[in-house]
């Protein structure tokens, strides 16, 4: 029974994106089913803050996950994530075809065909929010042998975000919480601006190391062994099934707008789960340099990626077995956190005594020198 | 992907060298992980194959690597045998050359 | 604002301005539902984007990821020591 408990915990996203899939495709007002699924989880999380639960082992020290079944239903994300931009590009589709409203029964669905601008701006907003959430999958499958590695880089790629894969495993997990690394938000910078940081300085990563690698192996950049490029041409048919839906204007703004909300949340994971924190050149990466959001409700919807002071340390552990390590906490969920990040000021203020802790409490001395240079 | 299939308790006996000691894994489990809570100055620092301080050579026997190599070892280095522990687990028994800490 | 800033985002707007003009001189905007002509567009469109990625990564180098620009000015020394570290 707990076996079976620990592993369909980790099904809320799965769930829940179907489901904005369903609302997307019945139509009406049921588009927004999206944006209300991530409103009721920005409340749950918000509720269950101070629940914090520990990794889960049998007497024998044996985890419960079933290592088969959790990357079943990764693998299967990637599906259901293309099941999203299908379902969004039909209903583009008929917005552009001025589709005729109408009601229709099909397969157990009530659909209501037609769309209009307000519903179609939020069946957008509802597939972008659920689309930005896999980010999770793309990220644990990241640190996975070949097929894994590819589906991340597909998944990533509906976002426009292959170079993830690489510059995660590469880049960040070395450079972490020091200036080399684009996905470490320093102190002072908002949520905004480290959106487009973060992704152009790891897409450069990704650049940069082609540009290297092929010179090295006597081949040209412009080829198709040039992974950054390859990266971009993954995106392809997300391209050409929203401009054939729905033209230069709407198809390409709808699919624009799509990956625009689905990077601000990938980089809004990257900007709170090492947000002013700080590592010396060289020295190892320790339990201190990543924030950790633990609360049962973010542990579970997000994969354990919540516990990014375990994660950075313990790289190879799949997510079902990492553990509280006593790390610093923000002492509140994700979504809780994210609201907070949208009013930098306000996220700068709340950061004020996290950041004083860490610097009297976790950080070297060497660190406290550093960290002295900057505000909040 | 299809490990369930494969006993859980099969049991593989890993001699590193030159240093003479011993390790015994468990299908599945990953090489660098069980060294180091076994008390095996092994080095290492990413533990997620992208810095390579882990890399050591097999010299008999086979490991499942857990993500490609190739980004990080030379293809040179990857004939000789060389793998990254911390993206390694055991297939058989193993006879390894590293030098620990 | 930065001279490479601007000159970066000039660059970009020139670039995808001109394919801009170039897809509505061949009415990409009234063909786009042929399968051709929308798998060519998509082409267009990511050529488009690489080559405004490559611009901003050679224009602007490294400076825009410097943690420089957060640097505290201290007005005083007296400040600076009354950090509550």
């Amino acid at each position: 029974m707990k076996k079976l408990f620990v592993n369909m915990r980790y099904l809320i996203v799965p769930a829940m994106s179907v489901i904005t899939i369903l609302g997307l495709l019945s139509g009406g007002n049921y588009v927004w089913t999206g944006v209300i699924l991530f409103g009721l989880c920005a409340v749950i999380d918000t509720a269950t803050k101070n629940i914090h639960l520990r990794a889960d082992f049998d007497e024998n020290g044996n985890s419960y996950g079933i290592k088969f079944f959790q990357y079943g239903v990764m693998y299967l994300m990637l599906v259901v994530f293309i099941a999203l931009q299908l379902a969004l590009a039909w209903k583009i589709y008929q917005y552009v075809n001025v589709t005729p409203f109408n009601v229709v029964n099909a397969y157990g669905l009530t659909i209501q065909n037609g769309i209009t601008t307000t519903n179609l701006i939020g069946a957008v907003i509802s597939a972008g929010l659920w689309a930005g959430i896999g980010i999770i999958y793309g990220h644990e499958l990241s640190h996975n042998k070949k097929e894994g590695f590819f589906i991340s880089r597909l998944i990533m790629s509906l976002s426009g975000a292959s170079h993830f894969t690489y510059a995660h495993v590469y880049q960040h997990h070395l450079d972490l919480a020091h200036e080399d690394d684009p996905a470490t938000a320093p102190r002072g910078r908002n949520v905004y601006m480290h959106t487009w940081l973060s992704h152009a300085g790891q897409g450069k990563f990704s650049f940069e190391l082609e540009k290297s690698r092929l010179k090295r192996q006597g081949k040209s950049f412009l080829s198709l062994d040039n992974r950054w490029i390859l990266g971009y041409l993954y995106s392809l048919p997300s391209i050409i099934l929203f401009v054939w839906a729905g033209g230069l204007f709407v198809g390409l703004l709808a699919l624009l707008t799509l990956w625009l909300i689905a990077n601000f949340e990938l980089e809004a994971l990257n900007y709170m789960g090492h947000y002013g924190l700080i590592r010396e050149k060289g020295k190892p990466v320790e339990y201190r340099h990543s924030w950790d959001n633990d609360s049962v409700f973010t542990d579970w919807f997000f994969i354990a990626i919540g516990r990014q002071a375990d994660h950075h340390v313990r790289g190879e552990t799949y997510f079902w077995e990492l553990d509280d390590v006593k790390g610093p906490n923000y002492g509140i969920g994700y979504f809780s956190l994210f609201l907070i990040t949208l009013i930098p000021p306000l996220f700068r203020s709340y950061m004020k005594k996290h950041l004083d802790n860490w610097d009297s409490k976790y950080a070297t001395e060497e660190e406290r020198k550093i960290a002295k240079q900057y505000g909040y | 992907m299809f490990n369930i299939f494969k006993k859980k308790d099969l049991k593989f006996n890993v001699r590193l060298e030159p240093s003479n000691k011993e390790i015994v894994l468990k299908a599945g489990e990953n090489l660098l992980t069980v060294a180091l809570a076994q008390g095996i100055k092994w080095p290492h620092k990413c533990r997620v194959g992208s810095c390579g301080t882990c890399k050591c050579k097999v010299l008999e026997g086979e490991v499942k690597p857990e993500i490609d190599f190739g980004n990080v070892l030379s293809p040179e280095q990857i004939k000789q045998g060389f793998v990254l522990a911390c993206k390694s687990s055991p297939k058989t028994n193993l006879k390894i050359l590293i030098n620990l800490i | 604002m930065r001279q490479s800033t601007f000159l970066a985002l000039l660059l970009v707007s020139l670039w995808t301005s001109l394919i801009a003009f170039a897809l509505y001189s061949f009415d990409a905007h009234l063909h786009y539902r042929e399968l051709t002509w929308a798998i060519s567009i998509g082409l267009v469109l990511i050529i488009t984007h690489m080559v405004n990625m490559t611009i901003y990564f050679k224009v602007r180098g490294n400076k825009p990821y410097s943690w420089n620009k957060y640097k505290k000015q201290f007005d005083s020394l007296k400040e600076f020591s009354e950090r509550k570290i």
